[in-house]
């Protein structure tokens, strides 16, 4: 995991996200501690998450760990107030997610916690309900509409990139070779905003996703964990 | 005690016809089917209980793992039945007492045990099949509260009871914005122009769209998939979207309920309003309903006692 800091914009570059998916706790505590360095540095006013390979969160091998180690340790790496996903939700700065390749799993979490999305025109959008319990489906409604949201959870369907920006999961559809000068100008965009502004117009975003059920939703991760994990 | 049955002797018998029932064991897959083609399907009081009825025999039957609401003949469902007389009583005496049209309303929409949420708590994935018209209830109490729709290109769907009865539910509905969005909603309610089956893909009502004649088909194949998930993972989907719906207030069809009291108590004379409408128009209807006796219209400026 590398972190940089250029022009305002802080880039956090992985490999790919998919160890998120196989609940790899290092991997989400070293995650969550870059996105607060970032949430609290004064020269950031993008946090962007890029995957250096060739699928953002490409999906799990066989016989890859589909569940983390314990109930309490998920609570604190993944699924708790102060892990990775409530920390990108919440953060103070907007946050990017840069999508080329293959998103499922936990890659499709950190679309739906980010703020804006670039993806390449080679993408491909897995649903995240079948097998993340913490992902959260009132931010999937309020992103798609709750129909395609409820479509998407239940007939597991791979949305390709043309899909997902016309229903609004993506911001930006680009070519796979202009996917990284479009990120960089979408975030020079943002960097022209005030830093105060921003951080004041994301404590403002959070009363909304709470007034729409995201934050409760988060809360309700544990028996969804239950109920996925413990009846199999 | 036996529950309250709401309508008349014929119409309660004839609603087991009305409303047909079909499970395929083997895909998991049952199929209730709105049998009233000569009425567009409209839907009498006793269709709807039967509807909820059978959705509470669905819950407890674990072999059924979808159901799908289909119509037949032209359309899917055009709606409530509107020229029922089935117990209601006069408005001048509904203003004084609780009556049974009040009763219910509330057993059928504000009560959590009612028609549209025996549909949208459901624990089984619920698929509406749209040909024709979908309009008014059938759009906001079954299509909007199914988790999937597929509807072919040339359907009529939308709140078309709103030219005539007042209540625009489709803006109020919390449901209906999430499904559409805002401004859709409130073009669907504040116009009650139908949406085809197309633009409502494009707003994100409809799963899926296809052609009429392989509706049928498209919606078996998908029930058929879906059916084919192994249960506990159905399960545990269904019933984590029913409780994030739940927290984004979208089961709660409160504007339902209101609308669905306020035009199914009507009286024998304002029955007569839809016959005159019928000949005249609703315009006329309107003039001939300012003339009937004791008719009184609440919207009048009543003159003030010296």
């Amino acid at each position: 995991m590398n972190t940089s800091l250029a022009v305002g914009v802080g880039t956090i570059e992985v490999d790919d996200f998919s160890p998120l998916s196989r609940y790899d706790h290092d991997f989400a505590h070293d995650l969550r501690d870059a996105v607060l360095e970032l949430n609290d540095h004064d020269d950031v006013k993008v946090v962007l998450l890029r995957a250096t390979g060739p699928d953002f969160a490409p999906p799990g091998a066989a016989g890859d760990q589909d569940r983390p180690s314990g109930l309490p340790a998920w609570r604190r790496d993944f699924a708790g107030s102060a892990a990775i996903y409530q920390t990108l939700c919440f953060s103070k700065k907007v946050v990017v997610t840069e999508v080329q390749g293959r998103c499922t799993g936990a890659g499709t979490v950190l679309v739906l916690c980010s703020d804006l999305t670039v993806a390449g025109e080679d993408s491909t959008f897995g649903s995240p309900f079948a097998a993340i319990p913490e992902a959260n489906f009132a931010l999937a409604s309020l992103t798609m509409r709750l129909n395609r949201a409820k479509a998407w959870a239940l007939t597991d369907d791979v949305l390709p990139a043309e899909q997902a920006h016309a229903i609004g999961l993506v911001n930006f559809l680009e070519p796979v070779d202009q996917v990284w000068s479009r990120t960089a100008s979408l975030a020079q965009d943002v960097c022209r905003m005030p830093l105060d502004g921003i951080t004041m117009s994301k404590m403002l975003l959070q009363a909304v996703l709470d007034g729409h059920g995201v934050g409760r939703e988060f809360d309700m991760a544990p028996h969804y964990a239950r109920d996925l994990w413990g009846g199999k | 005690m036996a529950a309250k049955r709401y309508g008349t002797d014929e119409s309660i018998a004839a609603a087991e016809d009305q409303v047909q029932f079909d499970v395929d064991r083997d895909s998991g897959v049952a199929t209730i089917t709105l049998n009233r083609p000569e009425k567009h399907n409209a839907m009498s009081v006793p269709m709807r209980d039967r509807i909820t009825d059978l959705m509470g025999q669905i819950e407890f039957d674990d072999d059924i793992k979808v159901v799908v609401f289909r119509g037949a003949g032209r359309s899917f469902c055009s709606g409530n039945e509107i020229n029922e007389e089935w117990g209601q009583r006069r408005p001048h005496e509904r203003r004084r007492t609780l009556t049974v049209g009040y009763r219910y309303g509330a057993d059928m929409a504000w009560g959590r045990l009612g028609f549209s949420q025996a549909i949208s708590r459901s624990s089984k994935i619920t698929i509406a099949q749209l040909h024709g018209y979908c309009a008014a209830a059938a759009y906001f109490m079954i299509a909007c509260k199914c988790d999937l729709v597929v509807a072919a290109d040339d359907a009529r769907i939308g709140a078309l009871e709103a030219r005539f009865l007042g209540p625009a539910g489709a803006v109020a509905s919390v449901h209906i914005n999430r499904i559409l969005g805002m401004k859709a909603a409130r073009r669907t309610g504040f116009t009650a122009q139908a949406m085809s089956g197309s633009e409502a893909q494009s707003l994100g009502l409809v799963y899926a769209v296809t052609t009429a004649d392989q509706l049928p088909d498209v919606t078996a194949t998908l029930a058929r998939r879906l059916a084919a998930t192994p249960t506990h993972h159905q399960q545990y989907l269904v019933r984590r979207i029913r409780a994030a719906e739940g927290l984004m207030d979208t089961s709660v069809p409160s504007i339902t309920g209101l609308l669905v009291s306020h035009f199914l108590q009507s009286a024998p004379d304002e029955m007569d309003f839809w016959k005159t409408a019928k000949e005249v128009g609703v315009g006329g209807a309107l003039d001939a309903d300012k003339k009937r006796k004791g008719a009184a219209d609440p919207r009048a400026v009543a003159e003030r006692p010296r």
